[in-house]
């Protein structure tokens, strides 16, 4: 089988991707209205305020289908839980980026079926959904419904301390994902990378 | 004609004969503690009309004050006092000058007693009168009360003629004929600047009880009624502020600090500002938070938070502009909200409280970390210039600076790493152009 047939990216999580691609902008652009009143995307606070808010359970019930989705394709360990192996290869992979690729030597990672990210991505993945995404869903979700949570806010510290997890957890949403728009262009071409998360298969 | 008149005159000087057989001395001889009356230089027997010989009968007959008093018995006759048949003697001394008038209280101990037009609206204790602030002021019951008929907003108008100007044009005192006394009870211990956001709802819902329903439109309907009162969004053109409140959380309850807590605290009886604001300059900061609320803490029983509001400070009457401004959540979900200006600390005093100029993020970040479950979406905006004049600082500015950020240094580090990680990805494009890649 030539290695272009590898089937990288199921059909199920392409579209979940794609929809939670579009459900985490429209939180990062409404996310950054709600912080900084000045920036006028939408003109009208209540509807960002909305929008936020029910964009937030949509981003829930994404991360709900992905776990279920994964449940149901298996292999998630293997795609996303950092092994032995994994950690010895940090620094060949951190010097293949800083380095190796202008030298234009070969990645020492090559995506299976089994095995769909390098070290790196797998400790950014991981963490972006196995901390990020729970503890914005949760902070978010308390913020939501203030009141039915207000004995929890108060044991967690206060308002201000869920906003402030809330807040924190966005910036590291943002910064993920110029690393992950910039990283996506680092495939054969600029958008090959983008291209299989269309099609599947890795050009 | 002349003769007829002769007559007349005649049998008046006889039937005063007895009366001038004894004068008003000789009353004194039994009723000493009469010789000075409230009624002058009237003779005893001037009321006490069958008087005519001593000594008198035992039982004199009551005195018809209405002969001389005509107009007060035309008054008395429209107030609620007549319909309970008080006879005048019952509020006015007349004998003992020293007493004069009866004192209201003396019949009125509650204002509230049932059955007094005022007893359904007001809960006054008229014992802690001299406490209000009408009390203070030295109005007396009768400057309002004049009339002994039900008060109208006439009686308020004689000292509060500008805000009533202000009110009389508004739906409240056309559509509803909401008279004054209606929202403000004369009769309280506490003025409209003492009473906390739920007092103040409690006078509006009095008559706007579904106040809930109404606003099933606000997002955290709860939320926003535990922090605000009515009049913060239906009073555009009053001035507001936010209120830090201390608050003490035991398991019996919360409750407001009071000063007895801080005398405890301190050992002394100074005013709670001069114990916190220890260098007197009128502003409170990290470095007088800090101290004075680590020895509250010490001592006083339960948790010390502070919880905020957003309050009228200076109330403006017209409450009918409300619908040109209200649903719009930038109002006051902005940093350019007008309360920003005007943030206090309020402190128990000995007698009533104090407020202190304090920032809320001084009091929310470290090191005060105190009102921290108090936050509104829209606040926190960070500034160019708020970089520009942390960088130009130094020493005791700085730190102020730094501690007045408070969670803005959030978004400062979050942008920050933003603009590192995209300055990283330019520097790495840059190479792949170089190399080719």
């Amino acid at each position: 089988m030539k290695k272009e047939n590898i089937p990288l990216h199921p059909l199920s999580i392409r579209i979940w991707h794609w929809i939670n691609a579009l459900i985490v902008l429209v939180l990062i652009i409404t996310g950054t209205e709600l912080r900084f009143t000045d920036i006028k995307i939408f003109s009208d606070y209540g509807f960002v305020v909305a929008l936020h808010k029910y964009a937030g359970y949509l981003l829930t019930v994404s991360f709900l289908f992905w776990i279920a989705a994964y449940q149901f394709l298996g292999g998630f360990a293997g795609h996303y839980l950092v092994s032995i192996k994994d950690v010895r290869s940090l620094p060949a992979q951190a010097v293949f980026y800083l380095y190796g690729y202008f030298r234009g030597g070969p990645n020492p990672f090559s995506a299976t079926a089994e095995t769909r990210f390098n070290v790196l991505q797998k400790i950014a993945y991981s963490f972006i959904m196995f901390i990020a995404t729970p503890v914005i869903i949760l902070s978010g979700i308390i913020f939501g419904n203030i009141m039915d949570f207000y004995r929890i806010v108060h044991q967690l510290g206060g308002l201000r301390i869920i906003d402030a997890i809330h807040v924190i957890t966005g910036y590291v949403f943002i910064i993920y994902l110029f690393v992950h728009l910039y990283m996506a262009t680092l495939g054969k071409n600029i958008f090959s990378h983008t291209k299989s998360m269309f099609t599947g298969r890795e050009p | 004609m002349m003769r007829h008149s002769a007559r007349l005159l005649i049998l008046l000087i006889l039937l005063l004969i007895p009366l001038s057989l004894f004068g008003a001395d000789e009353c004194f001889d039994c009723h000493d503690k009469y010789r000075k009356t409230n009624h002058g230089k009237l003779d005893c027997t001037a009321c006490h009309s069958d008087a005519k010989d001593l000594p008198h009968p035992d039982k004199l007959k009551k005195p018809d004050c209405v002969s001389c008093h005509g107009d007060a018995a035309k008054m008395h006759g429209t107030s609620s006092r007549a319909e309970k048949k008080l006879a005048c003697s019952q509020c006015h001394a007349v004998h003992n000058i020293a007493r004069g008038a009866k004192k209201c209280v003396s019949c009125h101990p509650s204002v509230a007693r049932k059955g007094l037009p005022s007893a359904r609206r007001y809960l006054p204790a008229s014992d802690l009168y001299g406490l209000t602030s009408h009390g203070k002021s030295g109005v007396t019951c009768r400057d309002c009360h004049a009339s002994q008929g039900r008060t109208s907003d006439r009686v308020c108008v004689k000292c509060h003629e500008n805000v009533y100007n202000v009110y009389k044009g508004t739906a409240h005192a056309k559509g509803s004929a909401a008279k004054c006394t209606e929202c403000h009870d004369p009769h309280k211990v506490k003025t409209y600047k003492e009473l906390g956001t739920s007092e103040r709802m409690a006078v509006c819902v009095r008559c706007h009880s579904d106040y809930k329903g109404k606003h099933a439109w606000l997002p955290h309907t709860e939320l926003h009624f535990m922090h605000l009162e009515c009049s913060t969004c239906h009073s555009p053109r009053s001035e507001k502020g936010m209120v830090f409140n201390i608050r003490v959380r035991t398991d019996a309850g919360e409750r407001n600090l009071n000063y007895d807590d801080i005398a405890a605290a301190f050992g002394t009886k100074k005013p709670a500002r001069d114990l916190i604001d220890l260098n007197m300059d009128r502003r409170i900061t990290s470095s007088e938070i800090v101290p004075f609320f680590d020895r509250l803490k010490r001592t006083t029983p339960g948790t010390i938070a502070i919880s905020g509001s957003i309050v009228v400070t200076r109330a403006h009457h017209d409450y009918s502009a409300v619908q040109k401004r209200d649903k719009v959540c930038a109002t006051c979900h902005s940093d350019g909200a007008p309360f920003y200006q005007s943030m206090y600390i309020v402190l128990p005093e000995k007698k009533g409280f104090s407020q202190m100029p304090v920032k809320g993020t001084v009091l929310a970040s470290m090191p005060s970390s105190l009102a921290l479950n108090f936050v509104l979406l829209g606040e926190t905006k960070l500034r160019f210039s708020d970089i520009k004049a942390l960088l130009r600082s130094k020493g005791q500015v700085r730190q102020e600076i730094v501690q007045d950020l408070g969670f803005r240094w959030i978004d400062i580090i979050g942008i920050f790493v933003s603009i590192m990680v995209l300055f990283f990805i330019l520097v790495h494009i840059i190479l792949r152009v170089v190399f080719r890649r």
